[in-house]
C-alpha cells in the first residue's frame, strides 16, 4: 500500500428530495487499500460508491477516482475501474457466456483465461440465461466479470449477502489473492464484518451522511465499550477526552467506547456517583455502535 | 378504507398501470365526441354503444391478463383475501365500464338488449382475446359472410344468445383470480442451478411448467444464445449492439412478419369472399390499426427497456470502449427507425397485395399510410421527448401533447381533403413538425445514461 490517494471525496452532499443521504461527506482511499464500507441500513453507501463512479450526480461537493473527477472519467480511468452492483442479476436475458463475451468487447483488458479458470472453480453454470440462476449464483457471475477486467481499483457493494458460507469464504479468498498478487484497491461495502474483517486493511463507518469513522482494523479490535449510569446532569456535563464515541442510550445512560488503553484512565475523568462497566465485546458490536 | 372502495382504486391501478392507456382512452372519448357532434341525433346511441364496446372490450383484455399476473404472484406469496379484492374490482369493471355504457346508450335511443348484447359482446370478447388468443378473429367475416354482420345482430335471437355466451365468459372471468392464485401457489421456482428442483418438476404431471410460463415468470429461451459479432470500432453495429445490452431486438423478425403478412393476407381474402369487391375496406382498415398497434408496442418496447436497465447501462458506461454521447444518441435514434421496420413491411406489403388485386380504391391507401405514418412519427416524437427530459418517466405532457397533435395532423388529412387543400396542408404541418422538434431537443439535450440520472450536476462536466 502507497500514500497515495486513488479515491477523494470532498464535502459531497447527495439529497433525496429533502432527505440528505451525503452531507459534507470527507473521505481518501490510498492506493492498495481495502476498505470494509459499513453502515446501517439506508446510511448512504450505495449513494456513496456510485457517486465515486459518476453513477449518480452529487449536489456539492468533489469526489475523484484514480486522478480524475468521478462525473468525466476518461477511457483510460474507466479501464482501471470494476464494479459490482448490489443487485446481482445484470443482463438477465443473456446467458452467462454471452454476457461474459459482450462486456469483455467493451475492455481491451478482459482477461477469459482467468473468467473461464473462475467460473470453473466457482461452479458457475455459463450455458443458463442469468434471469433464470438462483440469486448466488448471478452474483458470482458478477464477480467473476468484474475481475475477469483486471482492474486496479475494484468496488464492491454488498455482494456477498446472497452467498453461501462457502462461497463467500471463495470470494474473500480470491480477492486476498489478487491483493497479495498485485496492487489492487478494494472497497467493499458489507453487514458481514467478519468476512471484512479477514479481507480490509481498514473499516469506514458511514452515519448521518458521514464518514464517522475511518481507521485500520487493528484500532477498531482494541476497542473497549463502558457503559455510564447515574445522574443525567452529571451525564450530560461529563468530559471523557480519550472516549471515541459517547452515545445517550434509550434508557438515558451513556455507552462510551473507547481504546483498551484509555480504560486505565477512565476512573479519574467520571465522578464516584456514576457508575462504569466495562464491556470487551467482539467488533461486530463495537462498530455497530457507530450505527445506532 | 372498506373493501368495495379498495377494490376501486385497485382497478384504476390496474387499468391505468401506464399512462398510454389513459391516452389511448382519451383518445377514444374524443373521436366519440367528433362523431356525436357529426352524427344525427337518432344514431346517438349506437354511436354510444360502439365506442363503449371498444372501450370495454379492449380494457377487459388488459384487466385479464393483469389479474391473472397479479393473482399468480399473489398465490405465490400467499396474500390473504386477494381474490375478494380482485373479484370486487371486477364487479366495478362491469358497472363503470359496461352497464355505464349501456344505460347511456339506452337513455340515448338505443334498444336496451341490444345495448346489453354489444356491451357484453365486446367485454367477453376482450376477456377471450386475452385469454385465448386472436385467432377467432378470423370466424367474424366468415360468420359475416351468408349475412352482414349489423344484419346478425339486429335479431332478437342472436342478440339473446350472445348476451348468454357472453353472461357465461363473464361469469367464468370472475373465477379467473382464485385459478391464478392457485397456480401461483404450487408453482415452484424454476432456478437453472437448481437440477434437482429440475428432476422432480419432470415428474410432475400437473402441468406446472407451462402454467408459469403463460404467467410470465421463465425467460424466453431464445435470448439464451446471442449471436451477434460486437465490432465496436465502426459503430455501424451500435444500435445491435445496444439493444443487446439493454435486452430488445432490432433485427427483423422474418418469422414474424411473414406470420403478419398471412394473417393480415387472410383477413384480406376472407373479408373480399364475404363482402365482394367494395366493403373489403374495412378489412383493411383492421390490418391497417393492427399494423400501427403493433408500431406502438415496438417502440414502447424499447422505452420499457431504457427505463429498466439503469443498472446494465451504469456497467456499460463505465466501461473504456463505452461509445461517446453522441454516437449513443446516433444509435438511438437509428433503433426508432429499425425497429419499426417489420410492422410497416407488413403493412406495405399487404397493401400492395390488395392494389394490385384492386380490391382497395386510392383513397384508403392513403389513409392507411397517413395512419402508419402518423403513428410512426407520433411514437418517435414522444420516445425522443421522453428521452430528452431531465426526468425520464414514461409519458410526460409534452409526450401526450405530441401524440395528440400528430393525431389531430392525421385525421385532418384523411378526413378533410386532399393535398392541394389548405386543411390537408396544415395537418401534415401537424404531423411533421412535433416529432421534428422532439427530435432536435434530444439532439440538443445532454444524454442521459443511465436513465436515472438527473444530469443537471453532470452537464457541466460533459465533453
Amino acid at each position: 500500500m502507497t500514500d497515495d490517494p486513488i479515491i477523494t471525496a470532498r464535502g459531497l452532499r447527495k439529497t433525496f428530495g429533502r432527505r440528505p443521504a451525503l452531507d459534507q461527506l470527507d473521505l481518501t482511499i490510498e492506493r492498495g487499500a481495502a476498505v470494509g464500507l459499513l453502515g446501517a441500513n439506508g446510511a448512504g453507501k450505495t449513494t456513496l460508491l456510485k457517486s465515486l463512479l459518476g453513477l449518480i450526480p452529487v449536489d456539492a461537493g468533489r469526489c475523484t477516482i484514480v486522478g480524475e473527477p468521478s462525473p468525466m472519467l476518461s477511457r483510460s480511468a474507466r479501464s482501471r475501474l470494476s464494479y459490482v452492483p448490489q443487485s446481482p442479476g445484470q443482463f438477465p436475458w443473456l446467458t452467462g457466456q454471452a454476457m461474459l463475451r459482450y462486456v469483455s468487447a467493451f475492455y481491451p483488458t478482459f482477461d477469459w483465461t482467468y473468467a473461464r479458470d473462475l467460473a470453473a472453480r466457482w461452479k458457475l453454470a455459463l450455458r443458463s440465461v442469468i434471469g433464470t440462476l438462483s440469486p448466488g449464483q448471478q452474483q458470482r457471475l458478477s464477480i467473476v466479470r468484474a475481475l475477469s477486467t483486471r482492474p486496479e481499483v475494484l468496488i464492491l457493494d454488498e455482494p456477498i449477502a446472497s452467498l453461501d458460507p462457502a462461497t463467500r469464504i471463495a470470494v474473500i479468498d480470491e480477492l486476498l489473492r489478487e491483493r497479495s498478487r498485485r496492487v489492487i484497491t478494494i472497497v467493499f461495502s458489507s453487514h458481514l464484518i467478519g468476512d471484512l474483517e479477514r479481507l480490509c486493511s481498514k473499516f469506514a463507518i458511514l452515519a448521518d451522511g458521514r464518514i464517522a469513522v475511518m481507521d485500520d482494523v487493528p484500532w477498531f479490535r482494541q476497542l473497549a465499550r463502558v457503559n455510564l449510569d447515574g445522574d443525567e446532569n452529571i451525564l450530560e456535563h461529563l468530559a471523557i477526552p480519550s472516549a471515541t464515541l459517547i452515545r445517550k442510550n434509550g434508557n438515558g445512560r451513556r455507552v462510551v467506547v473507547l481504546g483498551r488503553a484509555g480504560i486505565e484512565h477512565l476512573s479519574a475523568a467520571i465522578p464516584p456517583q456514576v457508575r462504569a462497566v466495562v464491556d470487551e465485546p467482539d467488533i461486530e458490536t463495537i462498530t455497530s455502535e457507530w450505527m445506532q | 378504507m372498506d373493501a368495495v372502495s379498495i377494490a376501486l382504486r385497485i382497478l384504476g391501478r390496474l387499468l391505468f398501470y401506464r399512462p398510454l392507456i389513459a391516452v389511448l382512452l382519451m383518445l377514444v372519448y374524443l373521436v366519440t365526441a367528433l362523431l356525436l357532434a357529426t352524427i344525427e341525433p337518432d344514431k346517438r346511441g349506437i354511436i354510444i354503444g360502439i365506442m363503449g364496446g371498444f372501450q370495454a372490450g379492449g380494457l377487459a383484455a388488459l384487466l385479464t391478463e393483469r389479474i391473472r399476473r397479479f393473482s399468480f404472484t399473489a398465490g405465490q406469496l400467499g396474500l390473504p383475501d386477494h381474490a375478494r379484492i380482485m373479484r370486487l374490482a371486477q364487479a366495478w369493471f362491469l358497472v363503470l365500464l359496461m352497464m355505464s355504457p349501456a344505460i347511456v346508450a339506452t337513455l340515448l335511443g338505443m334498444q336496451p338488449l341490444r345495448a346489453v348484447a354489444i356491451l357484453g359482446m365486446a367485454t367477453a370478447a376482450g376477456i377471450v382475446l386475452a385469454t385465448y388468443g386472436g385467432w377467432w378473429l378470423i370466424l367474424v367475416p366468415l360468420i359475416g359472410r351468408s349475412m352482414p354482420l349489423s344484419d346478425w345482430l339486429a335479431l332478437p335471437a342472436v342478440q339473446a344468445v350472445a348476451v348468454a355466451a357472453s353472461a357465461w365468459v363473464i361469469w367464468r372471468w370472475f373465477r379467473l383470480p382464485r385459478s391464478a392464485e392457485r397456480t401461483g401457489g404450487i408453482s415452484p421456482s424454476l432456478l437453472a442451478d437448481a437440477a434437482h428442483e429440475r428432476a422432480s418438476l419432470s415428474e410432475d404431471p400437473a402441468g406446472l411448467l407451462s402454467a408459469a410460463a403463460q404467467s410470465g415468470q421463465t425467460p424466453n429461451s431464445s435470448a439464451a444464445a446471442p449471436r451477434l459479432q460486437i465490432n465496436l470500432e465502426t459503430g455501424r453495429s451500435l444500435p445491435s449492439v445496444l439493444a443487446l445490452g439493454f435486452g430488445y431486438s432490432v433485427a427483423i423478425a422474418w418469422r414474424a412478419v411473414l406470420y403478419g403478412i398471412g394473417v393480415a393476407a387472410l383477413v384480406l381474402l376472407a373479408w373480399h369472399a364475404s363482402h365482394g369487391r367494395r366493403p373489403e375496406a374495412l378489412g383493411y382498415i383492421i390490418v391497417t390499426a393492427a399494423c400501427c398497434l403493433a408500431l406502438v408496442g415496438r417502440m414502447q418496447g424499447v422505452l420499457q427497456r431504457l427505463t429498466r436497465t439503469s443498472m446494465e447501462q451504469s456497467l456499460l458506461r463505465l466501461s473504456p470502449q463505452w461509445p461517446e454521447a453522441r454516437q449513443i444518441k446516433q444509435a438511438i435514434v437509428q433503433t426508432t427507425f429499425l425497429v419499426q421496420r417489420g410492422s410497416i413491411a407488413v403493412w406495405a406489403v399487404t397493401s400492395i397485395f390488395a392494389a394490385l388485386l384492386g380490391w382497395m380504391d386510392k383513397r384508403y391507401l392513403i389513409a392507411g399510410g397517413v395512419a402508419v405514418a402518423g403513428t410512426s412519427f407520433a411514437f418517435s416524437g414522444a420516445l425522443f421527448a421522453v428521452l430528452a427530459r431531465r426526468r425520464i418517466r414514461e409519458w410526460h405532457l409534452s409526450t401526450i401533447a405530441e401524440v395528440i397533435l400528430v393525431s389531430a395532423g392525421a385525421l385532418a388529412v384523411v378526413f378533410v381533403g386532399s393535398l392541394p387543400n389548405l386543411h390537408a396542408l396544415y395537418g401534415v404541418v401537424l404531423m411533421v413538425v412535433p416529432p421534428a422538434l422532439a427530435l432536435c431537443w434530444y439532439a440538443m439535450a445532454p444524454l442521459r445514461l443511465p436513465l436515472d440520472v438527473d444530469p443537471r450536476a453532470v452537464q457541466p462536466f460533459e465533453r
